[in-house]
């Protein structure tokens, strides 16, 4: 194999290094296999494309994008806020403290997300006379994120050795001092990659607040389907536009994983 | 420097790690402790560090008796240079960013006047080049000697020493120890926990031997070395002076 295609062979660790011609030829050979798979599976569809009807509705789309934009920011925020205190409360000395996240982190990892969004919107929000339905859709991905998160950053805090704590209790810095200085930097470097990735997964769960009626870009995507009837017109440019959102955010990520990539 | 233990207890589990340990130097200056692992000469030396709580007992340094609350211990800490077995260092930050910490944050250096004390240690040490550097980036016995710069840096009353050498491998273990001999001869005051017992003979003026959480004999490193009263020092000499 090796012999066969010399330019494309190299060892798993040092893909990077390669040549910028042989990492050029590798992914035209892959991305022109991947659209000619498509390209069949779509000259084999007995479909009449209408694109024109699609296209009235560009400022809906748009709309719908920046309402998942605006959505996943705020759930954002406001998730890691809640999983730095479940991170916390994990290694809390309060035991009943300590339960309450492990019990969250289980059972909103442990259930899909589909099933929360219904019961936040239509029991615990309807009991508490909440109705707006954007700022339960937010609190809902926020507090399904933050257990993810919260596991991430608790991970985090653990990573950091116990022979760390000790050399900044020796060299006589307070418990809040060895936070400031000495945790939170390590953890903030070791899960911004992952907090990155899980950013990402974050965008296109926000798809899920459709079903309670959240007019965000996939809801906006059903409903130019259901005014048009062009169904692959409608949805082509939905996954296009997650692919805007969570390709950067991905590639991101990576790149901070290279750069703190440091032994400890 | 005076140092004087009276009843000195703690355990974990149950089980017993100091046990009613009582001792007076009223003038000592290189302290070596040496004894079997698990013996208990690490909590010791913890416990002067004061990074344990003795469950009871007192301890009186320089005339001083010092209290076990938090703040107490806090203002005890940084009155002392400690140097553990290895990870002393930050891996996030560069040499003299390890030392210039304590500096500002717990000895009230202005910034560029923490690096400025920072540089001349480190410049002592013949590290100045590796300043910049991650802890990653420096080989072990380097790090030791930063660890052992960034102890000095804030003026300690005296130096503790938690096996040094102990992760080290023969060629960087003497670069450690020169430097501690030289801290020595300087005057400095040291507590030291060791298994080089050639070298324990040579820097100390005073020497325990721990074990089972007691101190088992106490007296001049030469006196211990020839002449070992008890049956566990004879066995224990026995045991690492074979090779």
């Amino acid at each position: 194999m090796g012999r066969l295609m010399p330019v494309m062979w190299r060892q798993p660790d040092d893909g990077s290094d390669a040549p910028l011609i042989s990492r050029i030829a590798a992914f035209a050979v892959v991305f022109l296999l991947v659209s000619a798979l498509f390209w069949f599976a779509f000259s084999q569809l007995q479909y009449g494309w209408n694109w024109h009807a699609v296209w009235q509705y560009r400022q809906k789309f748009l709309q719908g994008w920046l309402v998942t934009v605006l959505i996943s920011a705020a759930a954002l925020i406001l998730s890691l806020l809640i999983s730095i205190f479940f991170a916390l409360a994990r290694r809390s000395r309060l035991l009943p403290l300590r339960y309450l996240a492990m019990l969250y982190v289980e059972v909103v990892r442990g259930t899909p997300l589909l099933v929360q969004i219904l019961v936040f919107f239509y029991v615990v929000a309807d009991a508490f006379g909440v109705s707006n339905r954007y700022a339960v859709g937010i609190l809902t991905l926020a507090l399904f994120a933050g257990a993810y998160l919260s596991e991430i950053i608790r991970a985090g805090i653990e990573s950091v050795g116990e022979s760390q704590l000790e050399s900044a209790q020796a060299i006589g810095l307070t418990t809040f001092q060895t936070y400031r200085f000495v945790i939170i930097p390590q953890v903030v470097r070791r899960i911004l990659p992952p907090l990155a990735g899980q950013f990402a997964s974050l965008i296109k769960d926000s798809s899920l607040l459709s079903i309670i009626a959240v007019s965000e870009f996939t809801l906006n995507a059903q409903e130019i389907n259901s005014f048009t009837f062009s169904t692959l017109e409608s949805y082509l440019p939905l996954a296009v536009g997650y692919l805007l959102l969570t390709l950067p955010i991905s590639l991101f990520s990576r790149y901070l994983e290279q750069k703190y990539r440091y032994a400890t | 420097m005076q140092l004087s233990l009276t009843n000195l207890s703690k355990s974990y589990d149950r089980r017993p790690v100091l046990d009613d340990i009582s001792i007076d130097l009223p003038d000592v200056h290189a302290l070596v402790v040496i004894g079997p692992s698990g013996g208990g000469k690490t909590t010791l030396l913890r416990t002067i560090a004061g990074l344990e709580r003795p469950d009871s007992g007192q301890m009186l340094i320089d005339g001083e008796l010092l209290q076990f609350d938090e703040a107490s211990l806090l203002k005890h800490r940084r009155s002392i240079g400690t140097v553990f077995q290895a990870f002393n260092l930050f891996p996030h930050l560069t040499a003299l960013e390890n030392i210039t910490l304590p500096l500002e944050q717990a000895h009230g250096y202005g910034h560029f006047q923490a690096i400025e004390a920072a540089q001349v240690i480190l410049k002592r040490f013949k590290l100045s080049e590796h300043a910049d550097k991650k802890p990653a980036q420096l080989s072990g016995g380097q790090q030791q000697r930063v660890a052992i710069a960034r102890a000095i840096a804030i003026k300690p009353r005296f130096l503790l020493f938690d096996e040094p050498t102990s992760a080290l491998d023969p060629e960087m273990t003497s670069e450690v120890l020169d430097i501690i001999g030289e801290l020595r001869d300087e005057g400095r005051d040291l507590l030291l926990v060791t298994h080089h017992m050639g070298f324990a003979r040579t820097v100390a003026d005073h020497c325990l031997f721990v074990a089972e959480g007691k101190i088992v004999e106490s007296g001049p490193v030469e006196l211990l070395f020839t002449e070992p009263l008890s049956s566990e020092l004879k066995q224990f000499l026995g045991r690492v002076m074979r090779y």
